[in-house]
């Protein structure tokens, strides 16, 4: 491989053990490159990042799973769902004279005999899910990937979008599978292209699921090399790029293995065996916002003229969805924009939950429907809870760690950052709660008010901080739920929402992107603001630190919608107008 | 891993075992050495803080004792092999010693030479056991469950242990206390494996009669007496059948004790609650239309000073 250009799309492992004997020929010490790299992952850096390899590499899911190689690089989004601890492995031994190394695969290419020359080195493991509630327009496509593989006869497949949700017409969308299966996948199988199938021919989705995950979303071990601990957190959503591995042939009672890979990692891989759940040894992995889950950018910086355009044409669309309620549109807006920027303390700020009222058994599944397809459409991770007596006797909100498994069994609170959620409470009748459903509404309280998520591992609750947009229907007033904004709910008249592509698409770019918008206040107007709130307050006296809080954010939220950074005398004037008319409403 | 030595570090092990002085300056391990050969235990511990101590010692015999351990318990015991005296009092052949006889005449015939045991690992011939006990005094620090690396594979390392192991397991788990876990992750957890004699401890502990009267006494110790109240207090703790020690975990967590003290002060309405849950370890609420039974699985324990 002398002087010849690394395959790093096709042979990732050559291009890592050429990497390392070129650093031993220069003279490097093996156990210098624990927790190191020694050339490996800067190369990749640059393939992918620098040379533009990266639009390259497939992305793992459970419909490329089918004719993605192993041992080739590939790429994975998903939220870390669970931490597996650590696992030694061989990191550098000694073949006979010459150095190898075990780095970024599972199975040692050459055989490794148990000599003094061994060095033990450390990976992470984490496992990985898609992010729940992950609308399928969010999902990025291999549709290129798969044009370009050697199917000879097959040509892009132009799948009709029979959904009537989105007028979005991706096309060759061969990684969309949703929530309704993979009729893509099924077409796949029929054009069998490739002649080195790893995967077995007839697996259907269900086997190489890990248990708890819904039928056509694939998780994935990733394991992580020579990294900081504090980079990677629970419940955030990563990029993974690295070498995909997967053992069709495993044989599960098999006990092939040198201790050093079995022994320390106990219980743990025995339910997540190679021939189920795929594992990625990672080069390099990013951290993933909302923004990244937009499909393409029509604008890279929120140029304030058309900012303001797509504000207007997105409140029309809010408010013909709303029933032409404008005010509901307008808090809705400012709604979902909300994202928890800091805390304080216990107070997590910048949080702006919604709780629409006078929603009645009948209109609620009306607009109930229709505001969760619009957000669909609009916002990349979102799920609708119906909470009823017997969902919160029954449901599992928290995580818990099972300690025969060594598992975090996820509940459905475990949700990566700017999810979305709707809590439809008009299904909810009187009844009974029993222990469970107690537990569970101070869970949903805590989470509303906090933002945090009480995880269950036995000797002790550790909180997880969240950062969901909280939207809840309901009759009356939420006692389960108690928002930030109450309001009630005056509908109109019942309009259909009709959307271009491009609007949604600037839709989505909006919200996405201008919820993490600096904001200020300068001195006049924080004046300014002071005294409106002691006034407000000399008004009525119920008035406490929580409303002025809110207050604030709305400001924020107000100019952040406008695309400024800076909040206006004008937007605050705004923010009062319509807290004044929500209290109207109110009486 | 640097080469060891072995003869040489046996020469050492050999000298510190005959030379170490106790307080009375008498070689503490050749004392040890003798009970084990009149067979009065089996597990030889050896201290760290022995080898810290003893002159005679570097640092780097020290450290490389840290850092492999279980090569050195070897060492050690090959040593004591070397060093174990002649049994100074008559003893029945335990089950051991009649096992090495018989497994010596069984061999085969054409096996001739000295030792007629010569083909079995030592740890079989051994009736002893070596342990090197971590320090106690700080001098060697803990290491916090996420500390604990690859590197420190088959070395020394003290580790913070659960306060109760169960009865009839040989192997706990423990987890990383929560204000150890970084923010953003979970608790790691490892298991620990108990050993030889460490097993025998622990299943002498269950069987022992008088383990109520020793854990009572436990309990609160600078109080004196009052053995009946500290009888009533173990109960509470152990409790019911759920609460019983699973897998060697902490149950304790999971549920409360509730200390009432002035009980017959307490109105009778309030009081009649407390029965619920001292009773059936339930609590019956009703607030705004909405009534709900509660498990309360307390521990009650209430007191009150005595009508006369």
């Amino acid at each position: 491989m002398v002087g010849v250009a690394y395959d790093c799309l096709a042979n990732p492992l050559g291009a890592v053990r050429s990497t390392f004997e070129k650093a031993i020929a220069s003279g490097s010490d093996p156990a210098s490159f624990d927790g190191r790299d020694w050339g490996a992952v800067d190369l990749f850096r640059n393939f992918l990042y620098d040379d533009g390899g990266l639009s390259q590499v497939p992305i793992l899911n459970s419909a490329s799973i089918r004719w993605v190689q192993p041992n080739t690089l590939v790429r994975f989004r998903g939220m870390i769902q669970d931490m597996l601890g650590n696992e030694f492995y061989v990191g550098a031994y000694k073949d006979g004279s010459v150095w190898r190394t075990n780095k970024f695969t599972d199975v040692p290419q050459f055989p490794v005999d148990s000599t003094p020359d061994m060095r033990l080195w450390e990976r992470r493991m984490l496992y990985c899910t898609p992010v729940p509630g992950q609308n399928s327009w969010a999902e990025s496509s291999n549709a290129v990937m798969y044009a370009s593989m050697e199917s000879g006869t097959q040509q892009k497949e132009k799948r009709p979008r029979v959904d009537a949700e989105a007028t979005d017409n991706m096309d060759y969308d061969v990684s969309d599978n949703g929530i309704e299966g993979s009729p893509s996948t099924k077409k796949l199988k029929e054009n069998g292209h490739s002649t080195q199938q790893s995967i077995t021919e007839g697996t259907s989705s269900g086997m190489i699921m890990a248990p708890d995950v819904n039928s056509g979303s694939l998780p994935c071990l990733i394991k992580i090399y020579d990294c900081l601990e504090s980079d990677l957190k629970l419940n955030e959503v990563f990029e993974f790029v690295g070498v995909f591995t997967f053992d069709s042939e495993f044989k599960e009672d098999k006990d092939e293995s040198d201790d050093f890979t079995n022994g320390f990692s106990e219980d743990v891989l025995v339910h997540l065996p190679p021939n189920k759940v795929p594992r990625l040894h990672c080069f390099i992995h990013r951290k993933l916002a909302v923004h990244d889950f937009l499909p393409c950018s029509p604008t890279n910086e929120p140029k304030p003229n058309l900012v303001k355009e797509i504000r207007e044409a997105l409140l029309r669309h809010l408010t013909a969805v709303l029933g032409n309620d404008g005010i509901a549109a307008n808090f809705m807006l400012l709604h979902l924009l909300s994202m928890v920027y800091s805390r304080a303390g216990t107070v997590a700020v910048g949080k702006l939950s919604l709780n629409l009222t006078c929603l009645s058994r009948e209109s609620a599944p009306v607009f109930g429907t229709q505001l969760g397809l619009a957000l669909k459409n609009l916002l990349p991770f979102t799920q609708c809870i119906s909470l009823t007596v017997d969902y919160l006797n029954t449901a599992s909100l928290a995580p818990r760690k099972d300690y025969e498994t060594s598992r975090l069994i996820t509940g459905a609170l475990q949700l990566a950052e700017g999810s979305h959620v709707i809590f439809d409470e008009t299904r909810l009748e009187a009844g009974i709660l029993n222990s469970v459903g107690v537990e569970n509404a101070r869970l949903l309280k805590t989470l509303i008010e906090l933002q945090k998520v009480e995880y269950d591992f036995k000797f002790y609750k550790l909180d997880m901080p969240a950062d969901i947009q909280m939207l809840v229907l309901s009759e009356g007033k939420s006692n389960i739920l108690p928002a930030d904004v109450v309001l009630p709910f005056h509908p109109s008249s019942v309009a259909s929402a009709e959307v271009t592509t491009e609007a949604l698409e600037a839709w989505r770019w909006y919200l996405a992107t201008l919820r993490s918008l600096p904001h200020s206040i300068d001195s006049e107007l924080q004046k300014v603001i002071e005294n409106d709130l002691v006034a407000a307050r000399q008004e009525d006296r119920t008035l406490g630190t929580q409303d002025f809080s809110r207050l604030l954010t709305m400001g924020r939220l107000m100019s952040m919608s406008f695309g400024e950074t800076s909040l206006s005398l004008e937007h605050w004037q705004m923010v009062k107008e319509l807290e004044r008319l929500r209290r109207e409403r109110l009486k | 891993m640097k080469d060891i030595d072995f003869s040489a570090e046996k020469e050492l092990a050999k000298d510190f075992l005959s030379n170490f002085p106790d307080s009375n300056g008498e070689p503490k391990y050749m004392r040890i050495l003798q009970q084990v050969a009149n067979r009065k235990f089996r597990a030889i511990e050896i201290d760290i803080e022995d080898l810290f101590s003893y002159a005679e010692l570097d640092e780097e015999f020290r450290n490389r004792v840290q850092e492999n351990t279980r090569r050195y318990i070897g060492i050690f015991a090959d040593a004591i092999d070397e060093l174990m005296p002649e049994p100074t009092e008559a003893f029945t052949d335990d089950d051991h010693d009649i096992l090495m006889t018989q497994r010596s005449d069984d061999g085969p015939e054409n096996m001739d030479g000295p030792d007629p045991h010569q083909k079995m690992p030592p740890e079989i011939k051994r009736y002893f056991e070596v342990y090197i006990r971590a320090s106690s005094s700080g001098k060697v620090k803990p290491y916090a469950i996420r500390e604990v690396k690859a590197s420190h594979i088959g070395q020394l390392v003290a580790v913070y242990t659960c306060e109760e192991c169960g009865f009839e397991i040989y192997q706990a788990k423990i987890q990383e206390l929560s204000e150890d876990v970084p923010k953003g992750h979970i608790p790691r957890t490892m298991t620990v494996h108990f050993r030889g004699d460490e097993e025998e401890q622990v299943a002498r502990l269950a069987e022992d009669g008088n383990i109520y009267e020793k854990l009572a006494r436990s309990l609160a110790p600078e109080i004196y007496g009052h053995e009946d109240i500290k009888k009533a207090l173990l109960l509470l703790l152990v409790g019911a059948p759920h609460r019983k020690l699973k897998d060697g975990m902490k149950v304790l967590a999971d549920m409360g004790i509730c200390a009432i003290d002035e009980f017959d002060k307490m109105d009778e309405l309030d009081r009649t609650a407390i029965h619920e849950v001292m009773e059936q370890q339930t609590v019956s609420i009703a607030k705004a239309g909405i009534t709900t039974s509660l498990n309360a699985r307390t521990a009650v324990l209430a007191a009150a000073n005595p009508a006369w």
